[in-house]
C-alpha cells in the first residue's frame, strides 16, 4: 500500500471515530449558547461597570472600540470553551458525556462559571494566594462541576430541563455572534490600519 | 452569475471608505516626523530620569532620619537641589502629563485614571519641542505612562517598551501594537486583569494560573536575593538591576545629542501585591527596623482610615525600598561620572508625585494633597557642574520644560505655564520668586470636557500652602491652610487663625479654579 492510500485510509478511520464521538451539531449549538449567554453577559456586565469612567477621558468611538475588543474576545472565548467541551465528549466515553451533551456540556459551563465568580468574589483573594492555594481553589472547583454532571446523568427530567433551557439560549446566538464578528472585524482593521 | 467586481460593485463600494475616521474615532495618533535635522554639535544632552511615586519627604538629601539617599546625596554634591519642588498631582497621569507638557493638569485635561492630554496638547509636548536637534529616546516604565508617550509616538525617535528589560511580561496589549492604548485597556486593564473583577469569565483565570506560575518561578529562582519576591509592575516581572544596566548601555550608545526620558517605576509599589507591595534586595530588609514612629496625624475624614501600625509598616518597607533603588541609582551615576556624560549634559532627577504614610492612607490614590505625596525630588546637574547649588523657593513641574528649552537655546513656546527654574541660568536674571504661585490637581473624578466641580486644589506661594477640598458630599469647601517654613508636617491648620493670608490665597486660588473652568462652561 502506498504512504498517499494508507494516509487516506488512516485518516478516514480518525473521521469515521470522530463522526461517532462527536455530539450532534444540535447539541453543539445548545452549549455554545450556554457559553455564549454567559460570557458575553458578564464581558457586557463589567465594561458597563468600567463605562462612566472610560466616559470622563474617551471619546465615542474609543469607548466603542474597546466595546468591540471585549466582543470579539467574548466569541473567542465561548470557541475555546466550545472546543474543550467537544474535545472532552470524544475523550469520555459516549455513553457518559457525548449522548447527552446539551445538558451536561451546558451544566458544567454554568458550574464552571458559578465557581470562576466565586473565586473572583474573594476580594482580590485570588492574586494573594499563592500557587498551591490557587491550584487547590481549582482542583475544588471541579466538585460541583462533577456534581452537577453526575445530577444530569442520573436525572432524566433535570437533563431535560437543562437541554430545553440550553436550547432556548441558541435564539441569543443570532445576536451575540454576530456582533461578535463584527467586534472581530473592527478589531483586525484597527490593528491593520494602525489605527492606535 | 458574475463572480468578479465589476466598475459598478466598486463605486458601490467607495462610500464604505468614509467609515475608516470612524474606526478611528477622532484623531489620537500623532503624525509621524521623520525629517529630522542633524544635531546640532556640541548641543547639550538633557537626560531626565524619574522614579515614580518617590517622595522627597523620604530623602535623606531632604532631611528624612533615615539614611535612605547616600548615592543621591553624592549626585546633590554636583547639582543643583529644589527642596520645594511640586508635582502637578498626586498620581502618574498629571505628573507626567505636566512634565512633558509644562502645563497644569487643568490645561492639559489628564487628570484620570489612565488618562491622556487632550488632542491639542498631543503635539505640545517635550519630544516634539526638542525634535529639529536631538535624538529622542523614551523608556516608560509605567504602562500608564506608556499610553500617554504613544499619543507622542510620532516624536519620539527610539520607543522602549515597559517590558523591555524584564524578566517576564506576561502583558497582551504588545502583541497588537497597532492599537496599543485600546489593546492594553481593553485586554490588560479590563478583560484579562480588572481591577475588581476581569471582564473574562474563563481566559482570565487561565491567564491568573500563569501568571501564578510565572511568579512562582521568579520567586524560586530568585528567593536567595528577593525574599518577597521580585518587583513587579502589574503582569510584568523585573530586576532593577537589569533595567539600570539596561539604561547604562542605551547611553553608552546613543547619538548625540540625545534627549531621554527614562520613566522607572520603582520605588512605586506593585500592582496586584501578593504579599509585599514593595520588593527590595535582600540586603536592604530589616536596615530602617529602628523603632521609630513619626508623629501621630488625625485620620483624615477623606481617608481610608489605614491604621498606625500598618502605615508605619509600610513606611519602613517604602524605605527599604527607597535605600535599594538609591543603591542601584548609584551604579548609573557611576557610570555617568566615569564616562563623562555628567560633561556634556544635563541630568535631572526626579518624581511624578510621591507617597503617602500617614493619616489614614497609604500610596497616592487619595483626594490628600499633602507633602509627602506631593513633594517631590528634583535634582539638576549642569554639564560640568562641580559646585552644589540649593534652591528653596517653591518651584512645578511644568518649569522644567520651559527650563530645558531655555537652557539648550531653543524657543519657549508662549503656551508653557511654568518659569525658568531658579540657580541654573547663572546670576543674571536668576530671582529667586518665592512670591510665585504654584500649584497642584486632583481632579480624577470629572469629566475631561467639563468644569471641575470635584477635587483638591493646592496652592502654595513662598511658605504658606492652601489646600482647597470641593465636591466631596462629606467634606464641601473645606480649607486648609499650613506654614510650612515653621510646621513642615503639616500639624497646624491656620486657616482661621491667619485670615488674611487664607483670604489672600483663597481669592487667588477660587480665581485660577474659575479661570480654568471658563472654556468648559457653556
Amino acid at each position: 500500500m502506498s504512504a498517499a492510500a494508507w494516509v487516506r485510509e488512516e485518516g478516514g478511520r480518525i473521521l469515521a471515530i470522530l463522526r461517532r464521538k462527536l455530539p450532534a451539531r444540535r447539541d453543539m449549538f445548545s452549549v455554545f449558547a450556554s457559553c455564549v449567554f454567559l460570557i458575553y453577559s458578564w464581558s457586557i456586565l463589567w465594561f458597563l461597570h468600567k463605562l462612566p469612567s472610560w466616559l470622563q477621558y474617551l471619546n465615542f468611538w474609543d469607548n466603542v472600540s474597546i466595546f468591540a475588543y471585549t466582543q470579539a474576545f467574548a466569541l473567542l472565548e465561548s470557541v475555546v470553551v466550545l472546543l474543550v467541551l467537544v474535545v472532552l465528549s470524544i475523550a469520555l466515553p459516549v455513553r457518559f458525556f457525548r449522548d447527552k451533551f446539551a445538558a451536561q456540556g451546558s451544566v458544567m459551563v454554568f458550574a464552571a462559571a458559578c465557581w470562576a465568580v466565586l473565586l473572583r468574589a474573594f476580594d482580590l483573594g485570588l492574586r494573594s494566594w499563592n500557587f498551591s492555594e490557587f491550584l487547590l481553589g481549582l482542583a475544588l472547583s471541579l466538585v460541583p462541576i462533577g456534581v452537577s454532571c453526575v445530577l444530569v446523568h442520573c436525572s432524566q427530567r433535570l437533563e431535560n430541563a437543562i437541554g430545553a433551557f440550553a436550547e432556548r439560549l441558541t435564539l441569543l446566538l443570532y445576536i451575540y455572534v454576530p456582533l461578535g464578528l463584527l467586534s472581530l472585524v473592527f478589531v483586525v482593521a484597527r490593528n491593520i490600519l494602525e489605527l492606535g | 452569475m458574475k463572480s468578479r467586481l465589476d466598475r459598478r460593485g466598486f463605486l458601490k463600494l467607495l462610500p464604505l471608505l468614509s467609515l475608516v475616521p470612524l474606526l478611528k474615532g477622532e484623531h489620537r495618533a500623532a503624525a509621524v516626523t521623520r525629517n529630522r535635522s542633524p544635531g546640532r554639535e556640541g548641543a547639550p544632552n538633557v537626560c531626565i530620569i524619574l522614579f515614580d511615586a518617590l517622595s522627597a519627604r523620604h530623602l535623606s538629601l531632604h532631611g528624612y532620619r533615615r539614611e535612605t539617599t547616600p548615592n543621591l546625596a553624592r549626585f546633590a554634591e554636583r547639582a543643583t537641589v529644589y527642596h520645594s519642588h511640586y508635582a502637578g498631582g498626586n498620581f502618574t497621569v498629571p505628573g507626567v502629563a505636566s512634565l512633558l507638557t509644562g502645563t497644569y493638569p487643568w490645561t492639559t485635561r489628564a487628570f484620570h485614571h489612565a488618562g491622556l492630554v487632550v488632542e491639542s496638547y498631543e503635539r505640545r509636548n517635550m519630544f516634539r519641542l526638542f525634535g529639529d536637534v536631538y535624538y529622542r529616546i523614551a523608556y516608560p516604565q509605567n504602562v500608564w505612562t506608556n499610553l500617554m508617550l504613544h499619543q507622542f509616538r510620532g516624536d519620539i525617535d527610539v520607543y522602549i517598551e515597559p517590558g523591555r528589560f524584564s524578566l517576564a511580561d506576561g502583558t497582551f496589549y504588545k502583541l497588537l501594537s497597532g492599537d496599543t492604548d485600546i489593546a492594553f485597556r481593553s485586554l490588560d486593564d479590563l478583560l484579562l486583569r480588572g481591577a475588581s473583577f476581569p471582564g473574562s469569565l474563563f481566559i482570565s483565570l487561565v491567564n491568573d494560573v500563569r501568571m501564578l506560575g510565572c511568579e512562582q518561578v521568579r520567586l524560586e529562582e530568585y528567593a536567595d536575593l528577593y525574599p518577597r519576591g521580585v518587583p513587579r509592575l502589574r503582569d510584568i516581572f523585573f530586576l532593577f538591576e537589569h533595567v539600570i544596566d539596561g539604561i547604562i548601555g542605551l547611553l553608552k550608545c546613543v547619538r548625540r545629542p540625545f534627549l531621554a526620558y527614562f520613566h522607572l517605576f520603582p520605588p512605586h509599589e506593585s500592582y496586584y501585591p501578593p504579599h509585599y507591595p514593595y520588593s527590595p534586595r535582600r540586603e536592604f530588609i530589616g536596615m530602617f527596623d529602628d523603632g521609630w514612629t513619626p508623629a501621630t496625624k488625625g485620620v483624615h475624614p477623606l481617608s481610608r482610615s489605614l491604621s498606625a501600625e500598618s502605615l508605619n509598616r509600610q513606611r519602613v518597607e517604602y524605605d527599604e525600598y527607597v535605600a535599594y533603588v538609591d543603591a542601584e541609582f548609584g551604579r548609573l551615576y557611576d557610570f555617568m561620572s566615569e564616562s563623562g556624560l555628567l560633561d556634556d549634559s544635563y541630568v535631572l532627577i526626579t518624581s511624578d508625585h510621591g507617597q503617602l504614610f500617614e493619616r489614614g492612607v497609604h500610596g497616592h490614590d487619595t483626594p490628600l494633597m499633602y507633602e509627602p505625596v506631593i513633594h517631590i525630588p528634583l535634582l539638576i546637574s549642569k554639564p560640568g557642574q562641580r559646585q552644589r547649588k540649593d534652591v528653596r523657593v517653591p518651584t512645578s513641574c511644568v518649569d522644567v520644560l520651559p527650563t530645558l528649552l531655555h537652557l539648550t537655546g531653543q524657543p519657549v513656546p508662549d503656551w508653557c505655564e511654568g518659569e525658568m527654574l531658579p540657580g541654573l541660568a547663572g546670576e543674571a536674571g536668576d530671582g529667586d520668586n518665592d512670591a510665585r504661585s504654584v500649584f497642584s490637581v486632583e481632579a480624577k473624578a470629572n469629566p475631561e470636557q467639563s468644569p471641575l466641580v470635584k477635587g483638591t486644589v493646592v496652592l502654595i506661594k513662598g511658605q504658606y500652602k492652601l489646600i482647597h477640598y470641593f465636591g466631596y458630599p462629606e467634606y464641601e469647601s473645606t480649607y486648609e491652610l499650613y506654614d510650612l517654613w515653621s510646621d513642615p508636617e503639616e500639624l497646624e491648620d491656620l486657616y482661621l487663625s491667619r485670615r488674611a493670608v487664607a483670604a489672600d490665597m483663597q481669592g487667588e486660588l477660587e480665581g485660577k479654579l474659575r479661570e480654568v473652568n471658563q472654556p468648559y462652561i457653556s
